[in-house]
C-alpha cells in the first residue's frame, strides 16, 4: 500500500519553520483528502496542515510543541492503491535529474535547522557556488570591491551551495582576524589581467631547440642578441608567414592582426610589464638588438614611455631566466599567444654520423594559445616553425 | 466569452438572463471549488510560493469574463479565477501554474497568478496593481493604429491600485485618448491589510472618474444580477464608442490576501454588514428562488465540478516538473510569451 507522506507546507512568503500546536487527528484515523490534520503556529498565525490524500493515518513522526522545517515529513499516511491514483499520488513525478526534489528530504523528520524552502533544486552545475550571486550579495562586495573570483575559497552553505550573504560577511569576518596588507596597483592590473585572461580555455605545447647555432652566432654577431629576442623574431617572421595564429576570436569572427608588434616580458617590481616591439617582422635581428635594450631598461627602471607598451599581438617570456626549464604561461587577456623560453643546459644528443651521443645547449620553448583559436597541429606547426627559424640566427 | 454562444439563438429576453446566469454561477461555483481546491493544496504542501483566492469576488469577476467576447482584451486580478474561467481560461491550465507543471502556461517556471496568452488577449498580470491598465491602454492604442475595431479591453484593480501613478496616469490617458477601455475596480475594503480610510479620503472611488472625463457606474459586488448587468452595460458603450468606462464595485475579501494570511485585522462588523454576503451564496439563492434551477441541479453541478478538479489535479500531479537542464534560462522573453515564436 503506497505510504503518503504529510508534508509541513510552505505557510507564507518568509516563514521557514513553523510550531505542532496540536494533532487533529490520531493514527490509526481515517482520513479523507484535504481534511485538517495538524494545526501549526508560526510567528504570524496559527494555520492547519491538510491530508495530501484520503486514508489511515500510520504515524506521526512530528512531535507536539516541537517547530519543524518547510518541507519535513511530519507524517505518513497509508492510502489504498485506488485513493492514492484518484490524488495522482500512484506513481513519482518523472524526475529530470538525480537530485532530490522537494519534499524528499528528512525523511525521519529529524530536526537540525532550518533548510531554504526549496530543498535539492537541480541547477546547472555552472550556477553552483560563487558564480551565483544575490543582488544583495553583489552589492555588498561592489561596496568592498570584490569580484566573484575573491570567493573562490568559499563554500557555499545556500541551496545548491550558493554562497549567501551570511556566509560572505562570515567570509570577510575571518579575514579580518588575519594579517593584512596592500597589493600594489601592479599587482592588482596583473591579477585583473590573468583573471580576465582565464575565462578563456588555455592549452599548452612545447618542444626542446637547439641552441648551439645561436651560440656560435654570438661568439661572431657584435653587438649580441640573446636567445629571447632570437625567439621574439623568429615568432615575428613566423607570423608574418601566417598571421592566423595570432588572430582573436571575438564572436563567430576571426580578428586578424595588422601589424605584427610583438610584446616581450619584463619583471619589475611586483609584476610584470610588458614592453612591446612595432613591426618586429621588418627589421633585422641585429637591428632590434638595441631597441630592444633600451626597452628592458626602461621597464625595469619602470621609466617606459607612453606608446612602448599595449596593442601587441603576442607575448615572449623568457622564464629561463628564473631557471626554470617548463612553465605554462597564461596569455594577455586581449592576445590569443604567449611563447615562453625555458632554460638552457646540456643535453645528450643522438649524432648518427658519429653513432655516439654528442652534447649540445638545448632549452624549451613553449606555446600557451587560446585554444578556441588554435589546436595542437596549429600550435605545434607554429612551434616547429619558430624553432627552424631560431637554427639559423644568421638569417633572421 | 458567452455572447457566442448566446447570439446564436435568439430567445427572449427572460430566457437569455437565465441562460448567462446560469453559466455565470458555474463559473463561479468552479472558481470557488477550485480556490478551495488549492487552499487545500497548499495546506497540504504540494504548492509553493502564494496562492490567492478571488472568495467574494466571483459575481464581479465572472461578469467582467463574461462580457467579453473573443478577441477582446482581458487584464485580471489575483482574484479573478472566475474571470478568466469565463474568459476561456481552461482549469488544467490554472492547476498546472499552481502545481509547477511544466506543461502549463508558465512551464513551471512561476507559479500562481502570473499566467497569460498575450495572443489571445488574456495578458499575463504583473504584480505590480494599477500598471495593467497602461498595458492595456498599449494594446488598444495598437489596435487603433491597426485599424482593427469593435473590441475592447479590461483591466481588473483592487481599490489599493488607486492610489497608485499608474491608475491616475492610465485613467487620464484613455479619457484623453477615448479608449474602449473598462477599468474595474473591486473596493474589497482591504488592500491587503489596509483598509480603505488609509487608502483613499473622497466619499466613492467613483468620485474619481470626473476628474478625467471618464463615465462610471457604482455595483454592489456581492449582486451577481446587478454586476452582470452594469459589466455588460460598460462593456457594450465601450464597444459603441462611448470612451472608457469606470466600474466601481463594493464588496468584502472573504479571505485572506493570500492563503498564508490570517486576515485577522478585518473590521469584524463589515463580516455582519452587506458587504459580507457571499455571492456565491447570493447568486444560487436567487437562481433557485427564479426556479432558474432545481436544487437537485445545484448539487449535480457541484459533484460534476469537484470531479472535474479532482481529475485535473491528479493528471496534473503525474506530470513533469520543469527540467532546469533543458529550460531556457532567459528571463523575459520566454516561449510561451512568444507562443509559437519560440526559441529553443
Amino acid at each position: 500500500m503506497p505510504r503518503v507522506p504529510i508534508i509541513m507546507p510552505q505557510l507564507g512568503e518568509s516563514i521557514a519553520e513553523a510550531n505542532i500546536v496540536a494533532f487533529l487527528v490520531k493514527p490509526g484515523d481515517t482520513v479523507v483528502a484535504d481534511q485538517n490534520l495538524i494545526e501549526v503556529e508560526t510567528n504570524k498565525a496559527t494555520m492547519t496542515v491538510t491530508s495530501p490524500c484520503g486514508g489511515k493515518i500510520e504515524q506521526f513522526m512530528a512531535q507536539l510543541n516541537e517547530s519543524y522545517a518547510v518541507g519535513a515529513v511530519l507524517g505518513q499516511i497509508e492510502a489504498t492503491e485506488e485513493e492514492a491514483a484518484r490524488a495522482g499520488l500512484d506513481s513519482a513525478p518523472p524526475k529530470s535529474s538525480d537530485t532530490d526534489r522537494v519534499g524528499s528530504a528528512d525523511a525521519n523528520g529529524n530536526r537540525t535547522r532550518v533548510q531554504p524552502t526549496v530543498r535539492g533544486l537541480p541547477v546547472p552545475a555552472n550556477a553552483a557556488g560563487a558564480s551565483y550571486l544575490s543582488p544583495r550579495l553583489k552589492a555588498r562586495m561592489t561596496e568592498l570591491g570584490l569580484s566573484a573570483a575573491d570567493l573562490s575559497g568559499v563554500a557555499g552553505s545556500g541551496a545548491a551551495g550558493r554562497v549567501t550573504i551570511e556566509d560572505f560577511e562570515k567570509f570577510i569576518s575571518h579575514l579580518e582576524e588575519q594579517r593584512m596588507s596592500d597589493a600594489s596597483s601592479m599587482r592588482v592590473s596583473v591579477a585583473d589581467a590573468m583573471r580576465r585572461s582565464w575565462t578563456r580555455p588555455i592549452a599548452n605545447v612545447g618542444m626542446p631547440v637547439c641552441l648551439d647555432p645561436l651560440f656560435a652566432y654570438r661568439k661572431v654577431a657584435r653587438p649580441k642578441p640573446g636567445p629571447a629576442l632570437c625567439a621574439l623574431r623568429a615568432l615575428a617572421v613566423a607570423l608574418a608567414e601566417n598571421s592566423k595564429p595570432a588572430g582573436r576570436l571575438v564572436g563567430s569572427k576571426i580578428v586578424h592582426p595588422t601589424s605584427i608588434d610583438i610584446g616581450f616580458a619584463v619583471e619589475a617590481e611586483d609584476g610584470v610589464l610588458v614592453p612591446v616591439i612595432r613591426k618586429a617582422d621588418k627589421k633585422l635581428l641585429k637591428e632590434l638588438i638595441a631597441p630592444y635594450n633600451e626597452l628592458v631598461e626602461l621597464a625595469r627602471e619602470r621609466k617606459l614611455p607612453a606608446g612602448a607598451t599595449g596593442g601587441s599581438i603576442a607575448t615572449v617570456t623568457n622564464f629561463g631566466t628564473f631557471g626554470l626549464e617548463w612553465a605554462t604561461p597564461i596569455p594577455l587577456p586581449e592576445q590569443t599567444l604567449v611563447l615562453g623560453l625555458g632554460a638552457a643546459r646540456h643535453e645528450p644528443h643522438w649524432d648518427s654520423v658519429k653513432g655516439e651521443f654528442v652534447p649540445i645547449m638545448e632549452a624549451n620553448l613553449t606555446l600557451s594559445f587560446d585554444h578556441r583559436v588554435l589546436d595542437g597541429g596549429a600550435a605545434g606547426r607554429l612551434l616547429q616553425r619558430i624553432s627552424e627559424l631560431m637554427k639559423q640566427p644568421e638569417n633572421l | 466569452m458567452l455572447q457566442t454562444v448566446l447570439d446564436a439563438s435568439p430567445r427572449t429576453d427572460a430566457a437569455a438572463a437565465q441562460d448567462v446566469h446560469v453559466a455565470a454561477y458555474r463559473f463561479m461555483l468552479l472558481a470557488r471549488l477550485l480556490d478551495d481546491k488549492f487552499a487545500a493544496l497548499y495546506r497540504a504542501g504540494k504548492i509553493h510560493g502564494g496562492v490567492f483566492l478571488g472568495r467574494g469576488q466571483e459575481a464581479l469577476s465572472v461578469s467582467v469574463g463574461i462580457s467579453l467576447k473573443k478577441g477582446d482584451v482581458f487584464a485580471p486580478l489575483i482574484r479573478d479565477a472566475a474571470g478568466r474561467l469565463a474568459f476561456g481560461e481552461t482549469v488544467l491550465d490554472a492547476v498546472r501554474t499552481y502545481l509547477g507543471s511544466s506543461l502549463g502556461p508558465m512551464r513551471g517556471r512561476d507559479g500562481n497568478v502570473h499566467r497569460g496568452k498575450p495572443q489571445e488577449g488574456y495578458l499575463p498580470m504583473v504584480s505590480h496593481l494599477g500598471a495593467m491598465i497602461s498595458v492595456v491602454n498599449g494594446v488598444l492604442f495598437a489596435r487603433r493604429y491597426k485599424k482593427i475595431s469593435g473590441t475592447v479591453g479590461a483591466a481588473c484593480v483592487g481599490e489599493g491600485a488607486t492610489s497608485t501613478g499608474a491608475f491616475h496616469e492610465a485613467l487620464n490617458q484613455a479619457g484623453v485618448e477615448k479608449l474602449p477601455l473598462i477599468l474595474i475596480v473591486a473596493n474589497n475594503q482591504y488592500a491587503y491589510s489596509t483598509p480603505t480610510h488609509f487608502q483613499f479620503a473622497c466619499d466613492s472611488l467613483a468620485d474619481k472618474a470626473a476628474g478625467y472625463g471618464v463615465e462610471v457606474q457604482t455595483v454592489d459586488g456581492t449582486d451577481l444580477g446587478a454586476c452582470l448587468k452594469v459589466v455588460g452595460e460598460a462593456v457594450a458603450r465601450a464597444r459603441r464608442g462611448g470612451g472608457p468606462q469606470l466600474v466601481v464595485a463594493e464588496l468584502l475579501r472573504l479571505c485572506g490576501h493570500g492563503e498564508h494570511d490570517p486576515n485577522d485585522y478585518i473590521d469584524p462588523k463589515l463580516w455582519e454588514s452587506p458587504l459580507g454576503r457571499d455571492c456565491l451564496k447570493v447568486a444560487e439563492e436567487y437562481l433557485l428562488r427564479q426556479k432558474w434551477m432545481a436544487p437537485s441541479r445545484v448539487a449535480i453541478l457541484r459533484n460534476e465540478i469537484i470531479r472535474e478538479i479532482e481529475e485535473a489535479v491528479a493528471q496534473v500531479q503525474r506530470e513533469p516538473a520543469p527540467d532546469p537542464f533543458v529550460e531556457q534560462w532567459h528571463s523575459i522573453a520566454t516561449g510561451h510569451l512568444n507562443e509559437g515564436n519560440e526559441e529553443r
